[in-house]
């Protein structure tokens, strides 16, 4: 048993507490509850023949006025930069997000989650932005807390991505 | 060189090998060729004890293949010298185990001991009264008091987390405390603590750098905190820890740190190299008690008072039952009233008598010094023809020779008796209250016999009374039936009698065998119980009426298979009387 710690980041209302929750317990919830501090969950799963206890630190809701606390990422093998499809500015929080964390425990493995996907018809990123990042080696997933689209297969894309990066 | 040209040579010539073969054989005989092969096998048996140690020492650090070919052999080995002599074993083992054993058996003893007085203490002293009472009104169990109040602290678990991440690294907890008291799930409070731990240092840093969170309280627990480089060390612990704990957990993760440099420096999420961590942590699960004086007197106190009070409750009991046996005699005194059964219930004595009409009433209460009987006195509602005269020919042992009649208030006696047995029947102040007209001009003396001889045919006679008596009992009971009862007073007297004559005849033995017998209704056990219990009842009232208990025995039988007989008649007791030799000659 492999243990890891991750971190979920965004900004408000993005989804981040729903896509752990979809995960770890296959549930989800319309109803908006903000997280204060942190939610810690821990979820076991299997990935290539190696079992993995994932400890999920879901860090509460950040925006440019707001300082990422440093200290609840220190450890973390992984991260996932959580956006809302429906808010563009969620994907600038990101980016910063992104700076941050490099800046504060360097270049860990990391997923931006283009959260809210099923709402297809309410699509607000800018494309360009998208190809930038991805152009940047960023990897992008399409995720649906609600109907549970890419959500396992996000975690997996991160264990994976701590995989190589370890072999590394 | 040169032997390298001839053997050359001579490989290129085996016609000239041959040659060479023959002239050796010939010169050197038949012997050569099992010389050299016992020669070449010396060699090598020489050759390979010269490599064998180093040999197997190379390839035992190369991998396991001499051990795993060595074990099967080895386990063999082991097999057939434990047949062949098991005491070897013994010999060479006892010396390594047994200080072993000698030191479990002595510590299983002291915390046997130490539970007992722990057990006293909390048990029947005053203290420990009070907790209960205060347990009681806090609603909480005793136990779960009595740890609160004797506890100073338990360690109940101890959690190594490694400092950044929050990852628990490795855990361990008390296994004599329940489950519940752990953390529920130590992963997620090792990260959750780490979590707190960093909101607090993020919160307080601009007071202080050194600001850490080492102390959570809640409830009766606390949860104590020591942090290192590159570890954290969290104890969960029951009560109020010493400011020594805090220093344990410091140096038990100082020490941790140091043994687990490099793994902890290298941990890339694989905490199973963490487990001999576990010898740590147990050093840390550590429990004080207050006041631990040991108090055996406490112990000792309780057992003599509590010796001395059943000494002076078996006193009472005794005095009593003297002075109840006192009273007993005053009651058989006056040899009227015969005892059914006596019940002791403390200092009170029931005692059920049976009184014939006109005999001398009862109290129906005596005391003397504590002691107290109470008498239940029943009547016999004697019929003179029912019951009297029946009665009366058994007690004057009219036998078959004369009978009584009742004739307008007159008892008449007609046939042969015996002048003694007249004169007893005249001088009975009893009957002659139940009747003061006795007609004897019907009775015929009979001649004098020899006076042995008559008293063997009176013992006879007796005996053969005695034997045909049967005591019927209520269904499925030990309870005698009303008849039954009448017919113990009679048979008691012919006992008393047949007892006095086997003293004059100097009979040798007298002894008096009560049988008991149920009914075919119930179960084989619960008959042969029921039967012992009935003849028991008969032996009781037997003894409770002056006989000799050394006379009496009684045995259950079981079920009396009769079917002849109606029910009724097979719940009985029976006696049977055997004694020595009767000669009509004094010895």
């Amino acid at each position: 048993m492999v243990v890891k710690k991750i971190c979920m980041m965004g900004a408000f209302a993005v989804g981040k507490t729903s896509l752990v929750r979809r995960f770890v317990h296959s549930i989800f919830s319309d109803t908006y509850q903000t997280t204060i501090g942190v939610m810690i969950s821990k979820k076991t799963l299997a990935v290539d023949s190696v079992d993995y206890q994932l400890v999920i630190w879901d860090l509460e809701g950040r925006d440019e006025f707001t300082d990422v606390r440093s200290n609840y990422l220190r450890g973390a093998a992984g991260v996932f930069f959580v956006v809302d499809v429906t808010r563009p500015h969620t994907l600038t929080v990101a980016r910063q997000l992104r700076y941050e964390v490099q800046k504060h425990v360097g270049d860990i493995p990391a997923l931006i989650l283009l959260n809210k996907s099923d709402l297809a018809d309410q699509w607000r990123l800018d494309g360009d932005v998208l190809q930038q990042l991805e152009a940047e080696g960023c990897t992008l997933i399409r995720t649906s807390a609600k109907s549970g689209d890419q959500v396992d297969a996000s975690f997996i894309a991160l264990v994976r991505a701590m995989q190589n990066a370890s072999a590394e | 060189m040169e032997s390298k040209t001839r053997s050359k040579k001579s490989a290129s010539n085996p016609a000239s090998n041959d040659d060479v073969a023959r002239l050796r054989s010939l010169i050197l005989g038949k012997d050569y060729e099992r010389t050299i092969r016992e020669l070449q096998a010396a060699d090598t048996t020489q050759q390979v004890a010269d490599v064998l140690a180093e040999a197997i020492h190379l390839r035992s650090q190369r991998d396991k293949g001499v051990q795993h070919a060595l074990a099967p052999a080895i386990d063999d080995m082991l097999d057939a010298s434990i047949r062949r002599d098991p005491n070897k074993l013994v010999q060479v083992i006892t010396p390594i185990i047994g200080p072993s054993i000698r030191s479990a058996v002595r510590s299983a003893l002291a915390d046997m001991v130490e539970s007992l007085n722990r057990v006293l203490e909390r048990s029947i002293s005053p203290q420990a009264l009070w907790w209960r009472v205060q347990a009681w009104r806090a609603g909480m169990p005793f136990g779960q008091f009595v740890l609160l109040k004797t506890l100073q602290y338990r360690v109940e678990q101890v959690l190594l987390i490694q400092r950044d991440s929050g990852i628990l690294l490795h855990t361990e907890a008390r296994a004599d405390v329940d489950a519940a008291s752990h953390a529920r799930d130590p992963e997620l409070v090792s990260a959750m603590l780490t979590a707190i731990k960093s909101f607090v240092s993020d919160s307080f840093r601009s007071r202080s750098d050194d600001a850490q969170l080492n102390r959570v309280r809640f409830g009766e627990h606390q949860l104590l905190i020591e942090a290192g480089p590159q570890a954290v060390i969290a104890a969960l612990v029951l009560g109020d820890p010493p400011p020594q704990l805090a220093r344990q957990l410091q140096d038990t993760l100082d020490r941790f740190q140091r043994v687990f440099a490099r793994p902890l420096e290298q941990f890339s999420g694989d905490r199973s190299v963490f487990e001999p961590a576990s010898v740590l942590l147990q050093e840390c699960l550590t429990e004080q008690t207050r006041g631990t004086t040991q108090r055996p007197w406490l112990a000792w106190t309780v057992l003599a008072v509590l010796t001395a009070a059943v000494c002076v409750w078996g006193w009472q009991y005794w005095r009593v039952g003297q002075q109840q046996q006192v009273l007993m005699q005053q009651v058989l005194a006056s040899g009227d009233h015969v005892v059914l059964d006596t019940r002791r219930h403390g200092d009170t004595l029931h005692v059920q008598t049976l009184t014939p009409l006109g005999a001398e009433p009862l109290p129906a209460q005596l005391q003397q010094d504590g002691a107290r009987l109470v008498i239940e006195s029943r009547s016999v509602a004697m019929q003179p023809e029912d019951l009297l005269l029946p009665y009366l020919e058994r007690r004057y042992g009219f036998g078959s020779r004369a009978v009584a009649r009742w004739h307008n208030d007159t008892l008449v006696l007609e046939g042969a008796l015996s002048a003694q047995q007249l004169q007893q029947i005249q001088a009975d102040t009893w009957l002659a209250k139940l009747a003061p007209r006795i007609d004897t001009r019907a009775v015929t003396l009979l001649p004098a016999p020899d006076q042995r001889v008559q008293d063997i045919a009176t013992f006879q006679q007796r005996v053969n009374d005695i034997q045909r008596t049967r005591f019927l009992f209520e269904e499925n009971s030990a309870q005698l039936t009303d008849d039954a009862i009448r017919e113990a007073a009679a048979v008691l007297a012919q006992l008393n009698q047949l007892i006095a004559l086997a003293q004059t005849l100097d009979v040798a033995t007298l002894q008096i065998v009560i049988t008991g017998y149920a009914d075919e209704s119930g179960t084989g056990a619960v008959n042969a119980r029921l039967s012992r219990e009935r003849a028991q009842v008969i032996r009781d009232f037997l003894a409770d009426n002056r006989i000799d208990p050394q006379r009496l025995a009684s045995v259950g039988a079981g079920s009396l298979i009769a079917p002849a007989l109606p029910p009724s008649q097979r719940r009985f007791a029976a006696l049977q009387v055997i004694h020595g030799p009767l000669t009509a000659a004094t010895q």
